[in-house]
């Protein structure tokens, strides 16, 4: 049962992240308008002033009656959630992207099934054909095909990539314009509530403001807290301030310097780094987490073959007899590179195949430049392994937000059912409900035991088998 | 011994089907991998990642649904004992 017990330890981690940001709203609620969660206080009592949005907010609240309490537990675990599922779907989205412009799959990430793993292997290929047939002016010409066609493939990964970036910076931008939409919409029925309502649920406008809400949670990470009269300020899993009674603060979102940049509240704060939850959350990872080591090592792997090809073809001795001239065209820093790399020559006879001193038939610089192909250029590896572990890295990312994805809709379905079966049913509709999940979750313990006994015996036969 | 399962799809499953407290779906699941156990059906070989991927989300799953009906049990005993008004 070793691996259940670390499966369940590893979900334990896990779900600590969330458990804590849970508590936070939780508490919000509770400390807002009902100490009495925990029935120690079960009255209102008055409430402090407090910082929302980096600006102290008063809440006079002396009285009133929890009444929609148990509703927004549960309603915002199920918009917590949401915010988490949804930035895990697209997150998963940009990442499947990525995969796709590599060629990879859920099952290989082997750089033979890539347009780039095939064009560098062929590159140093064409190397050693080179090296065996130094003379002849078809093997020359071969070399410089594939370098084009490595720098065409370093273009066009380049390109797809900077395509995949700028089509998630203008969904963040989409996005924002959605949130800024329903902010309105919720402060408009802050100020309607505390109006009609400031002390007793507001039934439809409630429901309202509660739907606005849910579909917010679709876009973006959200602290609630209820203040006086009914109402909900808002403010993001950062503390930008969104909702304060009947203001809204709507998000500034522009391009600065190729980044997205999203300012909050009256004094347009920046709040791009740390913003999570939701589409824009997921959006941002994407572009502020995933995206970065791909590009990089992309352009690594670029610089690193066009620099030592570059230095080992001016080692040698073209066919003109002169020393050999860069066969790339790339930068001085490696940033950039894939995009930029470029042929340098289109003379086959300046590849310099000789060494110096043996004449330009010579083929000692052509061993020397087909030999780069196992030598350690890149990242203190090889191009390939480089290439392999790189895209290894995709693959895996791509799996992981795959698995999270998964994991945050499946329990986001489980707490829609349980909303969605708790209101408006009698008690004993309740209880048989709770009976069934407790069956349910005790039928999916059960299974999980017997699936870890099979896995484990199949581990130990390492081969298909039947366990008995 | 034609018929076959693949763990990492009996995990997934059964993680479904506990978000959606589907007592039959997890049913059927059980009499399936005890028929495993016994020998009566093949369990197709896979990556182990696949496994333990699926392993993660039933786990984090069955984590979520403790934690949650002990929400829900508390919620019910302040309703039962009429702590909120409705």
């Amino acid at each position: 049962m070793g691996s259940l017990i670390s499966a369940i330890n590893i979900a334990q981690e896990a779900l600590a992240a969330d458990q804590s940001a849970l508590n936070i709203t939780a508490n919000n609620v509770a400390n807002q308008n009902t100490p009495g969660y925990t029935r120690e206080t079960p009255n209102f009592s008055t409430q402090d002033t407090y910082l929302l949005g980096g600006y102290e907010q008063s809440d006079g609240v002396t009285s009133g009656t929890p009444t929609s309490i148990r509703d927004r537990v549960l309603e915002q675990r199920v918009e917590q959630q949401t915010q988490v599922s949804s930035q895990a779907s697209t997150l998963e989205t940009a990442l499947n992207s990525v995969q796709d412009i590599f060629g990879l799959t859920a099952s290989s990430t082997s750089t033979t099934v890539t347009a780039l793993g095939t064009a560098v292997d062929s590159f140093f290929s064409s190397l050693t054909d080179l090296a065996n047939n130094p003379s002849q002016s078809a093997t020359r010409q071969e070399v410089l095909s594939a370098a084009g066609n490595l720098a065409t493939a370093f273009n066009t990964s380049s390109t797809q990539l900077t395509s995949i970036t700028n089509g998630l910076n203008n969904d963040a931008l989409t996005i924002v314009g959605q949130v800024n939409s329903l902010l309105g919409n919720i402060a408009s029925l802050n100020e309607k509530i505390a109006v009609q309502s400031p002390n007793t649920d507001a039934g439809v406008l409630e429901d309202q403001r509660q739907e606005a809400i849910a579909q917010l949670s679709q876009y973006i990470g959200l602290d609630q807290i209820t203040t006086s009269n009914n109402g909900i300020d808002l403010t993001t899993s950062n503390d930008g301030l969104l909702v304060a009674g009947n203001l809204s603060y709507p998000l500034n979102a522009s391009i600065v310097g190729g980044a997205v940049q999203i300012t909050a509240g009256p004094n347009n704060t920046d709040i791009s780094t740390g913003l999570t939850g939701g589409s824009l959350g997921g959006t941002l990872a994407a572009l502020d987490t995933s995206l970065p080591p791909i590009v990089s090592n992309l352009d690594t792997l670029a610089y690193s073959i066009a620099t030592a090809v570059n230095a080992q073809n001016a080692l040698g001795v073209d066919a003109y007899g002169n020393t050999g001239a860069a066969l790339f065209t790339i930068g001085t820093t490696s940033t950039g590179a894939a995009g930029t790399i470029a042929l340098a020559v289109t003379d086959p006879n300046l590849v310099a195949a000789a060494g110096g001193g043996e004449g330009s038939s010579g083929n000692t610089n052509a061993t020397a430049l087909a030999n780069l192909a196992t030598a350690n250029i890149a990242g203190g590896t090889t191009a390939d392994a480089y290439l392999a572990s790189s895209l290894a890295q995709i693959g895996q990312a791509a799996a992981d937000a795959s698995t999270n994805s998964t994991l945050q809709s499946t329990t986001l379905s489980q707490l829609t059912t349980q909303r969605d079966t708790l209101s408006g049913v009698s008690l004993d509709e309740e209880a048989a409900n709770l009976t069934e999940y407790q069956r349910s979750y005790q039928a999916a313990s059960q299974l999980f035991s017997i699936i870890d006994t099979l896995f484990a015996s199949a581990l130990d036969f390492g081969v298909v088998t039947s366990v008995s | 011994m034609a018929e076959k399962v693949k763990l990492s799809e009996a995990l997934e499953r059964t993680a479904a089907a506990l978000a959606m407290f589907d007592g039959d779906a997890l049913e059927e699941l059980t009499a399936r991998l005890n028929a495993a156990a016994e020998g009566q059906v093949e369990i197709e070989r896979e990556p182990v990642e696949a496994i333990k991927a699926r392993q993660r989300i039933l786990a984090e799953v069955l984590t979520a649904t403790e934690q949650s009906i002990d929400l829900l049990r508390r919620l019910r005993e302040r309703k039962a004992k009429n702590e909120w008004a409705h």
